[in-house]
């Protein structure tokens, strides 16, 4: 499954965090260029996508925008399969949206289940930094976590004043590009053992209808 | 059990569909990727078509088809994105075209529409011109799949894909790319779409046999945030102004879940409606949403919704922002007339329901109308009367209706900070009511909590009349109380809650601070025997405390009778510690501080005083003190607090002396009497009176003691005992002797030492005679380390 040919790649992006952190506020500066003081709850997962050029390679980011509140995912997360990178986000003026990072990387290592989950790249947000005034997170709190992580890479950044937003997102693309190529390469005979049975294809679905 | 295993079994039987399904997913993208590779795209197009014939199963519930839907539309996402990138190099109209007309040759609809869908994307991101017509052609053909969880999915990523490409431009405005359409299209396609979605998801409720009904409820359930992304969709579309939405959109959204006539349906999207779109929206139709509420199934329950609603008006209205809104928008008398409108209507609401409500109101009043009292207050009134009309009484804490009631009373209490504040809602207390005697132990108990932890002050009688209105089951006995309350260790927290109260009483004035200790010393003091022993001493600390910080006269002319009037009072109050809490020696300890004290301010009347709380001191020793032990440490205690005093004239300080000697003299064993005596010969020496220049150092009367002390020992039949009363004995002497007490001679102190050295020598050998032995050569040696000093002595014992 080489990328040879297929000249742009895809990749998928998953951005957690709690609830208010700016998760969609990020998501719309990155792909929009907007920011609206206005809130409006996430509910369930949605995507942008923004093409990017990463050294000379054209790249479709798929960025999934999640609701931080689980009533509003009734049918689970399994949106996360498939992802080439995990975006964690915080607000840097509220200490709880940080203590609850753990969680949000463990959730996402389980449900996601990716290969090798001690290499899988999470890129870590603290957003808000407009109202550093506020600040209930400090910088080196953070790096700290970032390290204990297997050296997560850390962007403080400001969905409302744009600030850092575009290298941050630079960032998170390469590090699912580079996954992505590193996927494509450890399975280089991938299909053999799948090939198919051709009668599989027809085979009658119990409770299966024509419609 | 059974039904676990039921769901267990089930959910293996699921992942093993689901692994089949997944198998085929991938061995089948991985074949479309190969021929998009060599640009054999029919090829490609016939292996998509059947990795989506995976989506046409019936065997999956909603999330694991969520989780097959996902893997098939990140493969779909690859597809779209290689076709759009060949085609954009081609540059031939007519490719996209045919490659839209061709897929809808696929065989079965499921695969079909998908395809379609995936190809008309590419198409309207190449010619967007065509965006608007496409859009209308999908969600049209999307019609031919009728079943539920296969249409609700197709729909749903109909919704996803085309996110980017749905037309926001300003109506009226030609947009920039002619035809490309205006967000009226979009508004069409979607208002549309969601129609068509939410009679799915209803249909779903009425398929498949009765008995399955509560599985398929959860289903829809699990279902509901396909149907609300159509919602989220109108939210987010920049150029759907406050009039469209007043006018048509939301509108149109009511009138579809007013008329689907289904509880979840409803219930779902009305709480969907106030989560997703804006609030100044929310603000600009409140009448016409809360009309619709009324309009819902009996099955719905609408306080969710309401709560919803006034949860998020609440939080916006607060912030800074939104103030302005306050006063154009009735916000508080419109939710409080629904709210009590539900209630009325109806007569079946869980109490827990109607406590819930209030408790949304209450954080509106609070939050957003910190300054109008009577808007919180009306809502516990409310709460109250609602409760009352129910007839409902002694509810457990525990339960869902008395933790929502615990929630409610928090409110203003966190919110406020201030207490006394909070005292001012004249009719909180009667929304306390309705809780059991715990439960209200447990309001009252986080209240003193939070007055403690913001250190309120309380500077005036009004101030802890307040307190106390909110205390009121911690303060006295209750009808409801249960026979041993008292044992439990929340109520020894919540008494060391009133103590810590008290420490916050903080006048301006000195007499008004006596004024508050005096008044709740009062209440305090009608708690009953358990109560009274933990909140009644630190009222005498804090009088104590008082009168010391109150020495000086400041020229008050009344200041002598101010402070006697002081001690007095403690003075009373410890009597009720002794009369009513049954207690002896903290009230004991209490007289002799309050002596201590009032020694040491100089008051005209601190004799009389400090003459008066020894005596007390006294007859509790006498009176209620029956355990020797207990009277042994007593006795030291007042002997001790004796030698600290100096106002007494010795005509008052030699009868209290004389008490003490007596009440030694009485000791029960004959070893307590020789120490007791021997302490209190010490009050002869150290002792000090009005009329002397420092301490007393009455020889005569040191010696006469010690003499009887003797004799007692002498009369003691236990030699072990004995010889250890003797070397006391001797000790005692020694330091008189040596502290320059003349009247004891070398010869007394030589007898004694020739007594218990022979003693010595007669004792049994015992462990403890040894430890006796060894404290008697520590002391022989003492004095031989002093000889020096006293020629006469050392002569006499030959050292
Ligand atoms: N000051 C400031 N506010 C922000 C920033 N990002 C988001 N917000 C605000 O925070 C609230 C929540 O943002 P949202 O993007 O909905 O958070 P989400 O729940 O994580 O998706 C909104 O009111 C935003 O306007 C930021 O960088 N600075
Ligand atoms: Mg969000």
């Amino acid at each position: 499954m080489s990328s040879g040919p297929r000249k742009k790649a895809l990749l998928k992006v998953i951005i957690l965090g709690d609830s208010g952190v700016g998760k969609t506020s990020l998501m719309n500066q990155y792909v929009n260029k907007r920011f609206s003081n206005q809130y409006k709850a996430t509910i369930g997962a949605d995507f942008l996508t923004k093409d990017v050029m990463i050294d000379d390679r054209l790249v479709t980011m798929q960025i999934w925008d999640t609701a931080g509140q689980e009533r509003f995912q009734s049918l689970g997360v399994a949106f996360y399969r498939g992802a080439d990178c995990c975006v964690l986000a915080y607000d840097v003026t509220n200490s709880t949206s940080f203590k609850n990072l753990d969680s949000w990387r463990d959730e996402f290592l389980i449900q996601a289940n990716p290969r090798d989950p001690d290499h899988f790249p999470f890129v870590l947000l603290g957003n808000k930094m407009d109202l550093e005034q506020n600040r209930a997170v400090s910088s080196k709190r953070a790096q700290t976590w970032c390290q204990s992580k297997n050296n997560i890479p850390y962007f403080e950044v400001s969905a409302k004043e744009a600030l850092n937003v575009e290298s941050a997102f630079q960032a998170i693309a390469r590090d699912a590009l580079a996954r992505e190529s590193q996927d494509s390469q450890d399975f280089p005979d991938f299909p053999d053992q799948i090939r198919l049975d051709p009668n599989q294809n027809n085979r009658q679905q119990g409770g299966g209808c024509n419609c | 059990m059974e039904a676990m295993r039921i769901d267990d079994t089930n959910s293996v039987e699921q992942e093993k569909f689901l692994e089949t399904a997944v198998k085929t997913v991938k061995a089948e993208a991985f074949e479309m990727k190969r021929s998009l590779d060599k640009s054999k795209r029919m090829d490609a197009l016939k292996h998509a078509s059947i990795m989506l014939a995976e989506l046409r199963t019936g065997l999956l519930t909603p999330k694991y088809y969520y989780r097959l839907y996902i893997d098939v539309v990140n493969e779909l996402n690859h597809l779209e994105s290689f076709l759009l990138d060949e085609l954009e190099k081609e540059k031939k109209e007519e490719s996209i075209a045919e490659l839209y007309e061709h897929v809808q040759y696929a065989g079965t609809i499921i695969p079909r529409m998908y395809l379609m869908i995936t190809v008309g994307v590419v198409y309207m991101k190449l010619m967007p011109q065509m965006r608007a017509e496409l859009l209308n052609d999908l969600v049209e053909m999307s019609r031919g799949v009728q079943h539920p969880l296969r249409g609700l999915f197709l729909r749903h990523y109909l919704l996803q894909v085309t996110k980017s490409l749905l037309p926001d431009a300003a109506e009226g405005v030609e947009p920039a790319i002619p035809g490309s359409g205006t967000v009226r299209d979009t508004i069409d396609f979607i208002k549309l779409n969601f129609s068509e979605m939410n009679k799915l998801w209803v249909r779903q409720q009425h398929q498949g046999p009765s008995k399955e009904r509560e599985k398929r409820e959860r289903e829809r359930m699990e279902l509901r945030i396909l149907v609300g992304t159509n919602l989220v969709r109108l939210s987010q579309l920049e150029h759907l102004t406050q009039e469209v939405y007043e006018k048509e959109v939301l509108p149109s959204i009511l009138e579809q879940v007013v008329s689907c006539r289904d509880p979840i349906s409803q219930e779902y999207l009305m709480e969907c409606v106030i989560q997703v779109f804006a609030d100044e929206f929310h603000l600009a139709t409140l009448n016409e949403f809360l009309a619709s509420c009324k309009e819902l199934a009996q099955e719905v329950h609408i306080k969710n919704v309401l709560i919803a609603l006034i949860d998020r008006l609440s939080l916006y209205v607060s912030n800074a922002v939104g103030s302005n809104i306050r006063e154009e928008i009735q916000l508080f008398e419109i939710f409080s007339a629904q709210a009590e409108g539900l209630i009325q209507s109806r007569s079946d609401m869980p109490i827990e329901d109607i406590v819930s409500l209030h408790t949304a109101l209450v954080s509106l009043a609070v939050k957003c109308y910190g300054e109008k009292l009577a808007y919180a207050n009306t809502v516990f009134l409310s709460l109250a009367n609602n409760l009352k009309d129910k007839q409902v009484e002694g509810i457990d804490m525990y339960s869902h209706a008395g933790k929502e009631l615990i929630r409610v009373l928090r409110v203003p209490v966190d919110e406020y900070k201030d207490v006394l504040r909070v005292a001012l809602l004249t009719d909180y207390p009667r929304a306390m009511l309705p809780l059991n005697y715990r439960g209200r132990c447990t309001a009252s108990a986080f209240i003193l909590q939070n007055l403690i932890d913001n250190e309120t002050g309380l500077k005036s009688t009004d101030d802890i009349d307040a307190v106390c209105s909110l205390i009121e089951c911690l303060l006295s006995d209750q009808p409801d109380q249960p026979e041993d309350a008292h044992d439990s260790e929340e109520f020894a927290d919540e008494l060391n809650l009133i103590a810590s109260m008290i420490h916050l009483i903080k006048a301006e004035d000195r007499d008004v601070q006596f004024l508050l200790l005096n008044g709740l010393r009062k209440r305090l003091g009608a708690g009953g025997k358990w109560r009274i022993r933990k909140t009644l001493p630190p009222i005498i600390f804090s009088i104590y405390e008082l009168a010391l910080n109150y020495q000086q006269s400041d020229g008050d002319e009344n200041w002598d009778m101010k402070v006697r009037k002081m001690f007095v009072c403690a003075m009373g109050t410890i009597g009720a510690l002794i009369t009513t809490g049954e207690m002896t020696q903290l009230p004991l300890n209490l007289y002799l501080e309050g002596a201590i004290v009032a020694n040491r301010i100089k008051f005209s009347e601190n004799a009389m005083v400090v003459y008066e709380f020894i005596s007390k001191a006294l007859s509790v020793l006498e009176d209620e003190i029956a355990d020797s032990r207990e009277r042994l440490s007593a006795l030291a205690l007042v002997t001790n607090s004796v030698l600290k005093v100096d106002c007494l004239a010795s005509e008052n300080w030699e009868p209290l002396v004389g008490q003490i000697i007596l009440a030694g003299s009485k000791m029960f064993k004959k070893a307590d009497q020789v120490r007791t005596l021997c302490s209190a010969a010490s009050l002869y020496w150290k002792g000090k009176v009005a009329e002397s220049e420092g301490e007393l150092r009455n020889g005569n009367k040191v010696t006469e003691i010690l003499k009887k002390s003797a004799k007692v020992a002498a009369q003691c039949m236990e030699p072990l005992v004995q010889q250890q009363l003797f070397v006391h004995l001797l000790n005692q002497y020694y330091y008189f002797y040596e502290d320059g007490c003349t009247v004891i001679s070398p010869d007394v102190l030589s007898e004694l030492i020739s007594r218990t050295r022979d003693a010595a020598i007669q004792l049994e050998p015992s462990r403890e005679a040894d430890d006796i032995d060894q404290h008697l050569q520590h002391t022989l040696q003492h004095i031989r380390n002093t000889k020096d000093k006293y020629p006469e002595l050392a002569e006499k014992l030959q050292i």
